[in-house]
């Protein structure tokens, strides 16, 4: 009886010790063994917060700040403290629909669901501050201020480019910098130098309780990071002289690049048709993009980079420099125009009348095609080369060294390179030793295959007017942050042409404005040099083309105008040309031209050519 | 028989110094797991009784005098008022039924003021004494008269019914704890073996499905037939195959129920416990914070295992030396649900590590220990029962407890003794154990 009782205490203890080890033995598994516990309770109560750094300014060349930041405010989102809440008051206090509220959580929600993204990008101060006061009825929401990107020339879209929420592409270069709903630069400038404009992010390392309430900081912020400033840039643009370039292609479309040969620092690139670059920041910017992309004028193309057009007569001067180069004609070299060319099988028409030129200097003076064109044909048929081949080999790396026919290697995205067919592209479309100086002689007059961007012409022209090299065209000069200014850096190249052919061309170019196609467009003070250019294409009116330098004595400018569908050069791309050096070195425009300004300021030839009818006549 | 004696030299200290060891425990740790609400407090606020730690440490000075008058007053009293206060507990526990506040559905609160008393809490004292004086008796028999078995039974069902009427699963299951005195004082084994076996049963069914239960019950019967046959032993084979039978109609009967009665929180509950909830590292740990409608239109709950696993994650996070004092992000940051109440034992886990937790495992099984020792020692049968009694109360409420919060039982809310916030449960467990130290202290005096 009294073991019976005993036995069955004895059970009991065993019971109790039972559950005791068992217990013992599931919290040694889940205090010593396990070991993921410790990083779920840091994911629970720690929040990464990020601040973003103030993004580097721009300034331009004189010192004037184009690109700077107005603080905007982004309702952050952090699902997992998403509760219950009136969703319809949420919607009216932020004016977007329910759908819009669904697909940003649950767009927030695939990014993570428990960290903070972007629920609402971008509101101003004024919207900001009417969700501030309901703020505390909507938990997991809150809000984060940064910077919008403010453009207060209201030009140059194409130069700054944009800032616009990270793709994935960016966010995989980014090397983690970049999470999904962080903004960066998108286009031109902003992109280019987005790794030095946008800093260090800072970090800071908050504790939040079961609601995303915080609850002070991690080891009384000793952890966190501040946020480091970008770096702010100097510009190589003349901003008044962009404003201004952008004024005189008002209802145009085409391109100016400007260009200081000596440094090779790009002075304007001016874009047209072009719009207000604010457009593509703020809440609308979404919006007013599909307005542009769908813009039949397009204004969204950087053309000055991207367009390509045949040079025309702007890109005689080169094949006298190749030819006199290789010795097969000197400057004295003398062409009897008789208003055409006979190549075998055809007669080519000289553009227009004019007395024959009796050495290089008037053969460009009056833009005498069947001048060129002999002395095109003379030079890649030269006995010396043996055949046409070696004789176009050699003219073609000219060209190449003229900065014709590939990338500049300008600091900016999206260049094009332009073309100059290459041996192999004739043997290809004619066959090996089935072509001649005839068949490719087009090329002489800058038309055919040959195509160049604005920038292109701009920087051969300041070949030209350095005699001999051009500078790699940029648009940043000084980089600098708290630290010191580093200076950017950009290589030389030089031409294989003969210093002693630039003489003739400059004061060829000098004459065509004295006395040539351009004459009209003489500044009185300002010896300009330059070649009009007319290049046909197949879609419309003629396109209006003029390169140049100036002054003729120590160049500080040289430029290219290109007005589509312009029609002669002479007609607008000239006057252009040659209002945009006259306000570049002196400043102001003289009374005498201010009716030739006018008439510039006034022109309007987007609907010349059935321009939106037709297809883009330069891509 | 009645000697001159000094009440305190003949008190069990051991158990006093544990109960002691485990109200401080339990004092810093509801100071730790309610700091931020004494963070929001100036240094005089900590103490009123506007805060949880300053209304347990009044609590705990209740408790103090209340153990005095226990000590002092004639132990003759607990076995007079044994039926007395059995009757006004389950008075209480109707009354509570009919006037009670709500509480998270729950009707087994008395509001007074600002406190909450909770009939529950005494009904299991009250049941623990009147079932030791019924059963200590001269004539009952338990063991040979089922009628006296069934009185027993009733005794300890009666309370336990009205509990869960309640809606208060936690202290019902307590009840269960009474099922050990009944063992210890002679009633069948199957007490203990038809429990097990039903959870052995319930579990397999609810984690495999009832058709693998149902296999598993065809095959055990065919193999105890194949073996009698074999053996030529003749046994009841009726009796087996009903037995069976009836484990079968007890599969389906737990998937029937589980089904169609528990509600959604239930199942979520009980899925974890089985390891239904896959290990997903992304595994969200939030609720759905949306929620989603049903075809009535109402929000429809959606509940997932976040209790447990943030408990887990508290206690799992602690290591082996724990965050330090106050320093627990879980518990002080409100992932952890109940942190006061229920889920106290994630701050221990969290903050002391795991060397706090064996050391409450530890200090729980010596008092345990120390419960059945003293009881044995009883020369009066009505302070063994009753000494069996508190610390199969005492056992029930640390398994359920301590289980769910490391996962291991499904979550049901219920104190843990002397370390949980709560002044009912603190006075009643404190009561359970000084009745207890006080009998054992008169043990040489008083016959009862």
């Amino acid at each position: 009886m009294k073991d019976l009782f005993t036995g069955r205490a004895l059970v009991l203890k065993v019971i109790f010790a039972s559950v005791v080890i068992i217990y013992f033995i599931r919290l040694f598994y889940l205090q010593v063994i396990s070991d993921d516990f410790d990083q779920q309770a840091k994911n629970n109560a720690i929040d990464i917060r990020r601040i973003e750094p103030a993004r580097g300014l721009i300034y331009d060349r004189k010192g004037k700040l184009i690109v700077y930041n107005a603080p905007v405010y982004d309702i952050m989102v952090n699902p997992k403290n998403v509760k219950e809440m009136d969703t319809l008051k949420f919607c009216e206090i932020l004016s977007i629909t329910k759908v819009d509220f669904i697909k940003n959580l649950s767009k927030a929600r695939s990014y993570s669901k428990y960290k903070s993204s972007v629920f609402l990008g971008q509101l101003s101060i004024e919207d900001f501050s009417k969700f501030q006061e309901y703020m505390s009825q909507f938990p997991g929401f809150y809000g984060n201020v940064r910077t919008m990107r403010q453009y207060p020339y209201n030009c140059g879209p194409n130069l700054f480019g944009y800032i616009g929420e990270v793709d994935k592409s960016q966010i995989e270069k980014s090397n983690g910098y970049y999470e999904p709903g962080d903004y960066a630069g998108k286009f031109a400038l902003e992109l280019q130098y987005d790794e030095e404009l946008r800093g260090q992010m800072g970090l800071s390392y908050m504790f939040v309780d079961n609601k995303g309430r915080e609850q002070g900081s991690l080891d009384d912020g000793k952890q966190d990071q501040k946020p480091i400033a970008g770096k702010s840039l100097t510009s190589t643009i003349d901003i008044d002289l962009q404003l201004y370039g952008e004024k005189l292609m008002k209802n145009k479309r085409g391109s100016i690049v400007a260009i200081e040969p000596s440094t090779g620092e790009v002075l304007c690139l001016v874009s047209s048709p072009s719009f207000d670059p604010n457009l593509l920041t703020g809440r609308k910017r979404g919006e007013n993009y599909m307005k542009l992309l769908n813009d039949p004028q397009k204004p969204l193309i950087n053309r000055p980079l991207t367009a390509m057009y045949p040079p025309g007569s702007t890109f005689k001067p080169f094949t006298a420099l190749a030819a006199m180069t290789e010795g097969v004609v000197d400057e004295n070299y003398s062409w009897n125009c008789t208003g055409g060319y006979y190549i075998p099988g055809k007669f080519l028409k000289c553009a227009h009348g004019h007395p024959s030129a009796g050495n290089v200097m008037d053969g460009l003076k009056y833009s005498c095609n069947p001048y060129f064109w002999s002395m095109f044909r003379r030079d890649i048929d030269d006995d010396t080369f043996g055949t046409v081949e070696n004789g176009y080999q050699i003219w073609w790396k000219h060209m190449q060294d003229m900065g014709f026919g590939h990338k500049t290697g300008i600091d900016m995205p999206g260049e094009k390179g332009g073309g100059i067919p290459s041996v192999n592209y004739y043997n290809k479309i004619y066959g090996k030793g089935q072509w001649h100086s005839t068949t490719i002689i087009s090329l002489a007059i800058g038309q055919g295959e040959i195509l160049a961007t604005p920038l292109q012409m701009a920087n051969s022209y300041a070949a030209i007017a350095n005699k001999g090299y051009y500078i790699t065209p940029h648009l940043i000069k000084k980089i600098e942050n708290d630290s010191g200014v580093i200076k950017a850096k950009f290589p030389i190249v030089k031409t294989a042409i003969r210093y002693a052919c630039y003489a003739s061309i400059c004061e060829g170019l000098r004459r065509v404005v004295e006395s040539g196609t351009a004459h009209a467009c003489q500044i009185p003070s300002i010896e300009l040099c330059g070649k009009t250019g007319t290049a046909q294409n197949s879609h419309g009116e003629n396109h209006s083309l003029f390169a140049g330098y100036a002054p003729f004595k120590n160049p500080k400018i040289s430029i290219a105008v290109i007005i589509e569908n312009g029609g002669y050069g002479a007609a607008y791309a000239a006057p252009i040309v040659s209002l945009m050096v006259e306000k570049y070195l002196n400043d102001t425009i003289e009374t005498s031209r201010l009716k030739m300004e006018k008439k510039m300021f006034e022109a309007n030839l987007l609907n010349t050519g059935g321009y939106g009818k037709k297809k883009e006549p330069t891509e | 028989m009645e000697r001159k004696r000094n009440p305190l030299s003949e008190f069990d200290w051991g158990l006093v110094s544990i109960y002691i060891v485990l109200l401080l425990f339990g004092c810093f740790s509801i100071y730790a797991a309610s700091y931020r609400e004494i963070m929001a407090s100036t240094f005089l606020e900590v103490f009123n009784l506007d805060t949880s730690f300053g209304k347990q440490l009044m609590w705990v000075g209740i408790c103090i005098v209340m153990s005095i008058v226990c000590l002092l007053i004639d132990s003759k009293i607990y076995t007079t008022l044994a039926y007395i206060s059995y009757g006004v507990a389950v008075v209480l526990l109707i009354a509570v039924l009919l006037f009670g506040k709500d509480v998270n559905g729950n009707k087994s609160w008395f509001g007074v003021g600002s406190f909450g008393i909770q009939p529950a809490e005494f009904a299991k004292f009250a049941t623990a004494l009147a079932l030791a004086k019924y059963m200590s008796a001269m004539n009952i028999d338990i063991r040979n008269n089922i009628r006296h078995l069934i009185t027993a039974l009733a005794i300890i069902g009666l309370p336990a019914c009205l509990v869960i009427l309640q809606g208060d699963l936690g202290s019902t299951l307590v009840f269960c704890s009474f099922i050990f005195v009944l063992f210890r004082e002679g009633a069948s084994p199957l007490f203990l073996i038809i429990p097990f076996i039903t959870m052995v049963i319930s579990i397999i069914t609810l984690k495999y499905g009832v058709v693998p239960m149902l296999i598993i019950d065809a095959i055990s019967l065919s193999i105890l037939i194949y073996i009698f046959r074999r053996k030529k032993i003749n046994p009841n084979l009726v009796l087996i195959i009903i037995i069976h039978v009836v484990i079968a109609g007890y599969a389906l009967g737990v998937n029937t129920v589980y089904t169609n009665i528990f509600k959604d929180y239930q199942k979520a509950r009980i899925d974890y416990v089985l390891g239904k909830y896959k290990k997903e590292k992304n595994k969200p740990i939030i609720q759905e914070s949306l929620p989603k409608l049903d075809k009535h239109g109402k929000k429809e709950k959606k509940f997932d295992d976040w209790n447990v696993r943030q408990s887990m994650i508290a206690i799992g996070s602690g290591g082996i030396l724990g965050k330090g004092f106050l320093k627990g992000t879980q518990t002080k940051f409100s992932f952890v649900p109940e942190q006061t109440t229920d889920f106290i034992f994630c701050t221990i886990g969290e903050e002391e590590g795991f060397w706090g937790t064996t050391l409450i495992l530890g200090l729980y099984l010596l008092l345990l220990y120390r419960l059945v020792s003293t009881a044995d020692k009883q020369r009066s049968t009505f302070s063994r029962i009753y000494g069996y009694s508190v610390a199969g109360i005492l056992f029930f409420h640390f398994m359920i407890n301590v289980g769910m919060t490391i996962g291991l039982i499904p979550v049901i809310g219920i104190p843990l003794p002397y370390i949980s916030y709560g002044g009912s449960s603190l006075l009643a467990f404190t009561l359970l154990l000084m009745i207890m130290a006080k009998l054992d202290a008169d043990r040489l005096h008083v016959l009862r």
